[in-house]
């Protein structure tokens, strides 16, 4: 007898590994360490975790500064909220002993894309802290459209991770400041071809056509064997807005995963605009107003901006995104959002900023604003500030300031959405009707023991379960008619 | 860590189907597999992010376990959730190469000359042909073939950086300070070769121009390296203001003994510095002109036509470019033409020169005007009638003294109302001959 078939998610999420990015800076905020300083630091560090259990997670200095520290996590499956619970808790434990470590050399560590604090000496390079985010991606045809996924949303993505408006004791003019000075960023061009083992060619065509000497500084860089590394991203304080990061990410990559095994193709958005949006969305973050491509040539036009031919704001265009089907019959990222079984709260960090944002209100959206309230707000005394509070962020992982200060602000609207999105996330797996099954994510729901706490609906219907514990596997047989046209009118 | 009851415990996997002889896009078909290969799963040991192969009848698939929830090895019992099924997508675009061969495989590149004729155009892995340095995909069929200038047809394995012509790998040179842009022997040799005359003297200046005297053997130039500095020289086919054909210091010596063949086949060959002199290659009283002034000996149309056929026959044997044979085919016309209509034009100018020295001169206008010669015909641009250039023959005394003056007259009163006269029939200018 085969052991039996549970719960099949049809197009589901891949396994993700995080190089947690941290900034050193001196307790007294005016120094930066030395090489070796970061070298004890990072020692340290390294046997805090071989004693807390956590050896898996490593702890290495960057080599292109001497302030800056990866943590880098194992690849773990982020597929349900007691895998990403479990994760995140070790994460924020291996932050807290980087932090120990940091302190116990005079030092403390926080995220954030640029030093706040200090400008560098000239000819000196200036440290810049990013959060890659990889995504485990096994097949070339996926790697393709994920790729042109992030790609096409580069801008929207940039909107919500910038995090360095502030640099050497002073507000710049842009919110993500990192992107702005970073050498090695490159928008991603336009792959319709991808093979991994033509790598070198497409070397040599980045080469010639983009003047581009290393594949590897792309925005999203796919060199790597099975991954794909989402660079853009600013260091975050916040493992709250990590962890909602995190989700949008894998979303995308559940959609472009889908979009690849159904065959599909996406229109293309030409370079020069994505070029154009992702200026303005390093500038402005949420609140840049992106402008459309006017030469994107579409079978069927959507209700996202770049079909409708208008300018958008960063936030809305976001929330766009996630409701839209990249080709006719394909999900949306709403939908691999579903995959994930994603849970209001997950997401909220910047869900509820770019919500209220579309209601016109005047809210915080991501970090980098954080920070220019901050700068705003506390007048000389925002380095203390700051300082604190990015300890605070450590040392209290549930916490996230921009949902507290826009809950604590919008309280009544924040309810509201709450429960708009509580049920927009809702896996509708209780539906009784046929036709709404057919709304629903392709998975098939094995009703799993009481005492199983990954499934947040305990009772699962009767109509969509395959088998269960309780039937004998040759009763399958019996069934198949009945499954296999419930799986019709699902599309599997 | 959530726990699963002993009495049905469960471990979560991503499944891998993609290597399967059998196609899974049904529950049915993932129902059928699981019967028929999960069994070799019973007993097998596992942990988190273990992953594990597997053989079965139906090919190979493989698993990696996202969460074993405390199990150490697989039994009836275990529950397998799977959380992603990794399997090969729907095949909307399936390589024509495979289909051929009845098979289908999804094609991910495309082979843009089958686009363009509208033919199916998609291709797979194994039936895509690439040139090194691009990122094109071709079928078979339409793999550029090399551009080398022998005429052979090999498939090309490069496009050359500098020119963008394709080549097969005995073309193939690195750009010494970088490996990835691949040049031709040709560009190679024009962008990174010395003068050969100056390394002679023992400087090192870059041979920019090559010395384009023919071989005679298809488009076979002489082809030595020389500064334009020092060691080049021209032949000024365009007029003063224009680069002319670069030859070595040894070929622009020996010019004048060069045979017709070689001259015209420079002229026909040589690149117009701009538009509008491009029609000046096919003008043949000034390729006439250009070869008599080179050799000081004027050509005959009898020759001209005898060497432009045999230029025809050296293009026959070699794959020339198609403007060569264009202009070839042109100039031999309009020389076909200029035999027959000349000797007629010619007789009427002849007629009226000698009408119009028959009421002016004392002595039979036949004697003294033997004959008349278009040297030179002129198409302005946009003009419809040319003009010409005539030279007109003169007869000699019974004392063996030329008639010259008496044609031209005092003060050269004749001449100008001859050619005033002859401005109508399109004369531009008379020239008297011995």
């Amino acid at each position: 007898m085969p052991p039996k078939l549970g719960e099949i998610i049809e197009n589901g999420p891949s396994r993700h590994r995080l190089r947690k990015g941290l900034l050193l800076v001196s307790r007294d905020i005016k120094r930066e360490p030395s090489q070796d300083e970061q070298t004890r630091i990072v020692t340290h560090a390294t046997k805090m975790l071989t004693g807390s259990g956590l050896s898996n997670y490593k702890v290495e200095p960057d080599t292109s500064h001497s302030s800056l520290l990866n943590i880098i996590t194992p690849f773990v499956s982020v597929h349900t909220p007691v895998h990403r619970d479990i994760f995140f808790k070790q994460l924020s434990k291996v932050m807290h002993i980087v932090l120990n470590s940091a302190e116990a050399n005079g030092f403390f560590s926080m995220g954030m894309g640029i030093n706040p604090f200090i400008i560098p000496q000239e000819g000196q390079p200036t440290a810049l802290c990013a959060d890659i985010h990889e995504i485990e991606v096994l097949n070339d045809l996926e790697i393709n459209r994920i790729y042109n996924l992030f790609r096409q949303y580069l801008p929207e993505l940039i909107a919500i991770s910038a995090h360095s408006a502030l640099y050497g004791g002073r507000l710049q003019k842009d919110l993500s400041t990192r992107m702005r000075i970073n050498p090695s960023s490159f928008t991603p061009p336009s792959l319709t071809l991808f093979s991994s083992k033509q790598l070198d060619r497409l070397k040599r065509d980045a080469r010639k056509n983009y003047g581009l000497g290393d594949l590897a500084q792309l925005d999203v860089n796919l060199t790597k064997p099975d991954i794909l590394a989402l660079r853009f991203v600013d260091a975050q304080a916040s493992l709250r807005f990590i962890r909602s990061q995190l989700l949008l990410f894998q979303a995308i990559a559940i959609h472009g995963r889908s979009l690849a095994r159904q065959g599909s193709q996406m229109p293309i958005l030409h370079n020069r605009v994505i070029k154009e949006n992702k200026a303005l969305a390093i500038e402005s973050g949420p609140g840049a107003v992106f402008k459309p491509d006017s030469k994107r040539q579409v079978k069927k036009a959507t209700a996202w901006y770049q079909d409708r031919k208008v300018a958008e704001r960063a936030s809305n265009a976001l929330l766009e995104v996630l409701h839209l089907h990249t080709v006719g019959d394909s999900g949306t990222i709403l939908h691999g959002l579903r995959m994930l079984k994603t849970d209001y709260a997950e997401i909220s960090p910047w869900l509820l900023g770019a919500e209220l944002r579309k209601r016109g209100e005047a809210c915080l959206v991501n970090y980098g604003e954080y920070q220019k309230r901050l700068f705003y707000i506390a007048r000389n005394a925002w380095p203390t500030q700051l300082q604190n509070d990015m300890q605070r962020l450590v040392k209290e992982p549930d916490t996230d300031f921009l949902y507290d200060y826009n809950k604590e602000k919008f309280s009544e609207l924040s309810t509201q959405i709450a429960t708009e999105w509580a049920e927009k996330l809702k896996f509708r797996r209780n539906t009784k009707k046929a036709s709404a099954t057919a709304q629903t994510p392709k998975t098939v729901q094995t009703p799993k023991p009481e005492n199983n706490n990954l499934s947040k609906n305990k009772s699962a219907p009767s109509s969509q379960s395959t088998h269960t514990p309780e039937r004998d596997n040759n009763n399958i047989s019996e069934n198949k008619s009945a499954i296999s046209n419930l799986f019709k009118k699902m599309g599997f | 860590m959530t726990t699963q009851s002993s009495q049905y415990p469960y471990i979560e996997v991503t499944l891998n189907l993609r290597n399967l002889n059998v196609k899974v896009d049904n529950l049915q078909g993932l129902l059928k597999i699981w019967q028929a290969l999960a069994r070799d799963l019973i007993g097998k040991p596992i942990t988190t992010g273990q992953r594990l192969e597997l053989t079965g009848s139906k090919g190979k698939w493989s698993l990696i376990v996202l969460d074993t929830h405390g199990i150490a090895s697989i039994d009836e019992k275990t529950y397998i959730n799977v959380v992603d099924i990794e399997r090969n997508p729907q095949i909307r675009h399936a390589c024509k190469e495979c289909k051929k061969q009845n098979k289908t495989m999804f094609g991910p590149f495309f082979c843009p000359e089958c686009r363009r004729l509208e033919q199916p155009d998609r291709l797979c892995e194994i039936h895509t042909q690439f040139l090194e340095n691009k990122y094109t995909a071709y079928c078979p069929e339409h793999l550029p073939r090399c551009q080398n200038s022998k005429g052979s047809d090999d498939p090309a394995t490069f496009e050359c950086d500098y020119c963008h012509k394709t080549f097969s790998d005995k073309w193939k040179h690195h750009h010494p300070n970088d490996q990835f842009t691949l040049l031709c022997r040709n560009c190679y040799s024009f962008l990174f070769e010395l003068c050969e005359d100056c390394q002679h003297e023992g400087h090192k200046r870059l041979g920019k121009s090559r010395c384009a005297f023919p071989t005679g053997v298809g488009d076979e130039k002489h082809g030595k390296r020389i500064c334009t500095l020092r060691h080049a020289r021209q032949w000024q086919i365009w007029g003063p203001h224009w680069r002319g054909i670069i030859l070595c210091e040894q070929h622009y010596q020996q010019l004048s003994q060069a045979s017709s063949a070689d001259l015209l086949w420079m002229l026909i060959t040589a690149k117009p510095p701009t538009q509008f002199l491009r029609s000046k290659i096919t003008d043949v009283y000034r390729l006439r002109n250009l070869i008599g002034y080179v050799r000081q000996k004027e050509l005959s149309w009898e020759e001209m036509e005898r060497v432009l056929r045999g230029l025809a026959e050296r293009i026959e044997q070699y794959k020339a470019p198609k403007y060569v044979k264009e202009h070839i085919r042109q100039i031999t016309k309009k020389v076909g033409e200029v035999q027959t209509n000349l000797p007629i034009i010619e007789a009427e100018l002849l007629d009226r020169i000698r009408d119009f020295y028959r009421s002016r001169l004392r002595e039979n206008p036949v004697t003294v005007v033997l004959g008349v010669t278009i040297k030179k015909v002129f198409w302005g641009r946009g003009n419809k009638t040319p003009s010409y250039k005539i030279a007109v023959h003169v007869g000699r005394d019974s004392r063996g003294k030329s008639m010259k003056g008496l044609l031209i007259g005092k003060k050269g009163t004749l001449v100008n109302q001859l050619e005033n006269h002859l401005k109508l029939h399109a004369v531009e200018r008379i020239d008297f001959e011995e």
